[in-house]
């Protein structure tokens, strides 16, 4: 628990001051988020208000202006979470938010750039963005709400369902291995890489903040339970059930746990086996050189060499 | 080559633009022609190019200080930012709304896919509401139809006394204007309509040239497509419609267009 309730030290924060993690949501709504007339297009007891809510605090402990934020992002039951802030947004086609926001930040690199993407939309057809985004270590924030599934298309099975669980398309158990989102991004040459989950809202809101703050390709991958199309059919119909799950299953990582203990390919048969475990917490972190800055060093070095110099 | 995909490929009822270099010279200037028409008219614009053109080398003359290029800006909005309900508002079907810079204190979403933005009408509507997107799919439509006479480019070649025209585009053009001068030097009134833009596609123009003639050939690599459209441009005209196609990637010679035109004039 102390990880918890630890004070942020996150860059970006005013000297001097730490802003209250319990300022009132009232408060935070007003700068940060802009609601829907009527009623919100999430689930009762989806874990995206959760998210939501979570990434509201750390924009109010880095004190970010939210005219200067931008986010873009592909489809899923996530994509609405953009239109709920202030902040502008592009919604791009499926699994395109990595795309996308790499665009944006080439040309306006002074914005914080972030993508909220859905484990479907971002690791299946937008696989080979992400990887890409975050090899070029460019300095965008790609939060990753991971719910076991499709589920703005009603509960397909995606890349990160666990092996053995029951979807609307794997109704005998998933029968592939589930990618691990970090060990992915690690892979691919990510330099911050984080995990969390909504059942840990203090640890997600810090975790969200370091990521934002962190100059190079930032990943987040949020655990968001979907117990409507996910848990229902694995033995957790109640939102809930599935909190206390992301509870007992999650550790904090510390130096205790080797390495390669950190990471896994998740095994959840809802009456058999189950190898399902949750290391939270920066699981990477390796400063490298930022697009945009080698960008820009380049441009005044070949512009200093003339028209007709190749700048080599 | 796709013409019709570049009108039809998207999904969802909307309109193309796309335009046709048939030079490498004319390649860079009609980029720079696709940007500011992209820009102002808040649209994707097609360089439609193919193969033969994409590999040829040639030496072409662009300027030394691309700065000069003059380059359009997209609609921006003046209002204040409270007032803005979004990049998508417009009150005239033929409106293209202004769009925010992200980080200029303007909220934008951007919409690329099905969820419909507020856009209709009187402006002041919020929601996601079926009439927002009847107008706003028949708006994309109108902001391009009304404009045809800004985005249609075409080039005429000896069409006045023609009695068989060429309609030509892309690279195929340069065998068109080839053949022509042959024809003409057997006796054979021949003219070129060379279409630069090819979506929207240029009916007027085609019937304005072609109504009265005896023959039109479209030489076009694949099996006649802009050939069809010819055709539908002309329903109310006696002239023969014919194609010279190829499909194996290689120029369709000069000779091939003269051989069809001596054909169909018999």
């Amino acid at each position: 628990m102390s990880a918890e309730i630890e004070a942020p030290t996150t860059a970006g924060t005013k000297p001097g001051r730490k802003p209250d993690p319990m300022t009132p949501l009232d408060e935070l709504v007003a700068r940060y988020a802009d609601l829907p007339d009527k009623s919100f297009r999430y689930c009762p007891g989806c874990g995206l208000g959760m998210a939501q809510s979570a990434l509201m605090r750390a924009f109010h402990r880095l004190q970010l202006d939210i005219n200067q934020v931008a986010s873009a992002g592909g489809s899923g039951c996530y994509s609405i979470m953009a239109h709920y802030f202030q902040s502008s947004h592009v919604h791009g086609s499926h699994g395109r938010g990595c795309a996308v926001a790499t665009g944006m930040k080439l040309a306006r690199p002074e914005l914080t750039v972030l993508t909220l993407q859905g484990d479907g939309d971002l690791l299946a057809i937008g696989g080979n963005h992400f990887i890409h985004a975050a090899r070029r270590n460019i300095d965008i924030t790609v939060i990753c709400f991971n719910n076991f599934g499709f589920g703005d298309t009603g509960g397909q099975l995606a890349p990160t369902t666990p092996r053995g669980s029951l979807t609307k398309t794997s109704p005998f158990g998933m029968p592939e291995e589930a990618f691990d989102p970090c060990k992915l991004a690690i892979g691919a040459g990510a330099s911050f890489v984080a995990r969390s989950t909504v059942a840990h809202p203090v640890h997600l809101t810090k975790t969200l903040a370091e990521a934002i703050a962190w100059k190079g390709f930032a990943f987040v991958e949020v655990l968001q339970h979907c117990h409507v199309l996910w848990g229902r059919r694995n033995g957790m119909p109640e939102a809930m059930d599935m909190l206390n799950f992301y509870r007992e299953k999650s550790a904090f990582n510390s130096a205790d746990i080797p390495p390669d203990e950190r990471f896994g390919s998740a095994v959840y048969e809802p009456d058999g086996d189950q190898d399902i475990s949750f290391v939270l917490g920066v699981l990477h972190k390796q400063e490298r050189p930022e697009l945009t800055e080698e960008l820009a060093k380049m441009r005044q070095r070949v512009m200093a060499a003339g028209a007709d110099g190749d700048g080599a | 080559m796709e013409v019709m995909q570049a009108r039809y490929g998207p999904n969802g009822e909307c309109p193309a633009v796309a335009i046709s270099p048939s030079t490498v010279e004319e390649a860079f200037w009609l980029t720079v022609k696709a940007v500011n028409l992209s820009e102002t008219l808040r649209t994707v614009v097609i360089v439609l190019s193919e193969g033969l053109l994409g590999l040829q080398r040639a030496v072409v003359d662009v300027p030394d200080d691309y700065s000069t290029i003059e380059l359009e800006e997209r609609p921006r909005p003046t209002m204040a930012p409270t007032e803005y309900n979004g990049a998508y508002i417009a009150n005239q079907l033929t409106d293209v709304p202004p769009i925010a810079d992200f980080g200029s204190g303007y909220k934008s979403i951007i919409n690329t896919v099905g969820i419909q933005p507020p856009g209709g009408g009187d402006g002041s509507i919020h929601g996601l509401r079926l009439d927002n997107q009847e107008f706003t799919i028949r708006r994309l439509h109108e902001k391009i139809l009304s404009r045809q006479d800004e985005i249609i480019m075409t080039e005429r070649h000896q069409v006045e006394d023609a009695e068989v025209i060429y309609v030509a585009f892309g690279t195929q053009a340069q065998s068109a204007l080839a053949a022509m001068q042959q024809a003409r030097a057997r006796g054979i009134k021949a003219g070129v309509l060379r279409l630069i833009t090819i979506w929207p596609f240029p009916e007027e123009v085609v019937r304005e040239c072609c109504a009265n003639v005896r023959a039109v050939v479209v030489p076009e690599m694949n099996l006649g497509q802009v050939r069809l459209l010819v055709v539908n441009a002309l329903t109310d005209s006696e002239a023969a419609v014919v194609g010279v196609n190829h499909v194996d990637s290689t120029f369709i010679e000069p000779g091939e267009i003269l051989a069809k035109t001596e054909e169909v004039l018999q």
